[in-house]
């Protein structure tokens, strides 16, 4: 048996026996949930890229970079992407930056947050710093499937300094036919 | 006459090849309403070692709790083969004023030889969907085996926001058995 485990030593009747090995099997032959393809790096030759700036999915912005909201006021949505119906999001490379002088990077007067669904992409939950700049996102590795919503936000908290300026986010990536993307032996 | 041998799973003759039939009076946390929840048969082996595969974040000293939104995970590497039956979950959002309590997202992901697959689609809300609670775990109908030297991730996105210094515990756990086999 490819699992390397001997059920016929256990004291099981035929039907326990037959049971567990069909579920080893199962697991020694399971597949990766996400096609060997999907990488952070070379996206698939079939694939459709995508750029997105802020603005885009936040109509509440008019048009423009967003201004920092007041000090204690709550996170607003700077970038907002709802993944199209039956395909997969790979966002490969990102920006999130202050426009302006005095950039407010390690005083704790910004946060941005990077949100899945309404919680925190890993480690992109209370970002201090820029990431990335305007013309050069940085590369990171973020998957979302149909219908997730994907958002960047910036509050200021309470008591802190409102910085002037705006600031906005920026992703590269591409989408994938979910058929081409999940659970295919390849 | 019907033999009343046959719920234990090692009948002989003309019952040995079928898996057990499960009584929902053994389970009586929902009454008659048990067989929307409960295998009809269960194909679980006898002679299992009962165990828990616990990850838990933040209800003891050894790991912190999750703040506002943030997400976390745990790893966990089976050493023996694992039958899991039953998942439940638990959250405590230390909210303060003006926090919100919503519990948390949660997937679960599964890696036999470098291959790593995963539960859902994408991660359950706890209290809607798949994770039960003390009272109420969610059963599987269909048992899910780990084999040994396989690893199970536990990634949970913190959907409650408590108010700073306060975090959000977490704990996820996996009932089920296990067993020697000859490896």
């Amino acid at each position: 048996m490819r699992s390397g485990v001997d059920f016929n030593s256990a004291k099981w009747t035929d039907a326990q026996k037959l049971i567990a090995s069909m579920k080893a099997s199962a697991v020694a032959n399971r597949p990766s949930y996400l096609s060997k393809k999907i990488s952070p790096y070379l996206p698939p030759i079939d694939s459709l890229p995508f750029t997105t700036t802020t603005p885009d999915g936040v109509p509440a912005l008019s048009g423009g970079f967003a201004p920092y909201p007041a000090a204690g006021a709550g996170p607003i949505v700077i970038l907002q992407k709802t993944v199209d119906q039956g395909k997969l999001c790979v966002i490969r490379k990102q920006s999130i930056f202050h426009q302006g002088v005095n950039p407010p990077d390690g005083s704790g007067n910004v946060i941005w947050q990077v949100l899945v669904n309404g919680a925190a992409a890993k480690g992109m939950n209370q970002m201090l710093s820029q990431y990335g700049a305007q013309l050069l996102p940085q590369d990171c590795f973020i998957v979302a499937i149909e219908n997730d919503v994907i958002q960047v936000t910036v509050q200021v908290p309470a008591g802190k300094v409102q910085p002037l300026g705006t600031t906005a986010a920026r992703w590269d990536g591409y989408v994938l036919p979910l058929s081409e993307a999940i659970n295919v032996h390849q | 006459m019907e033999r009343d041998d046959f719920r234990i799973g090692e009948a002989t003759g003309a019952r040995a090849l079928t898996v057990y039939g499960v009584s929902p009076y053994f389970f009586p946390q929902r009454k008659l309403r048990n067989w929307k929840y409960l295998p009809l048969h269960r194909d679980l082996p006898s002679g299992l070692q009962f165990t828990a595969l616990v990850f838990s974040w933040g209800f003891t000293p050894d790991t912190p709790g999750l703040a506002a939104l943030e997400t976390q995970n745990k790893i966990i590497q089976i050493k023996k083969p694992t039958w899991i039956w039953a998942i439940n979950s638990a959250d405590n959002d230390a909210t303060g004023s003006g926090g919100s309590d919503s519990g948390f997202q949660c997937q679960i992901y599964h890696t036999h030889n470098g291959v790593q697959s995963r539960f859902f689609n994408r991660p359950l809300r706890s209290r809607q969907e798949v994770f039960g609670n003390g009272q109420l775990p969610f059963t599987l109908t269909q048992p899910h085996l780990f084999l040994p030297n396989d690893s199970v991730e536990v990634e949970v996105k913190n959907l409650g926001n408590p108010v700073a210094p306060a975090v959000t515990s977490i704990s996820v756990a996996m009932f089920g058995g296990e067993y020697e086999g000859t490896v």
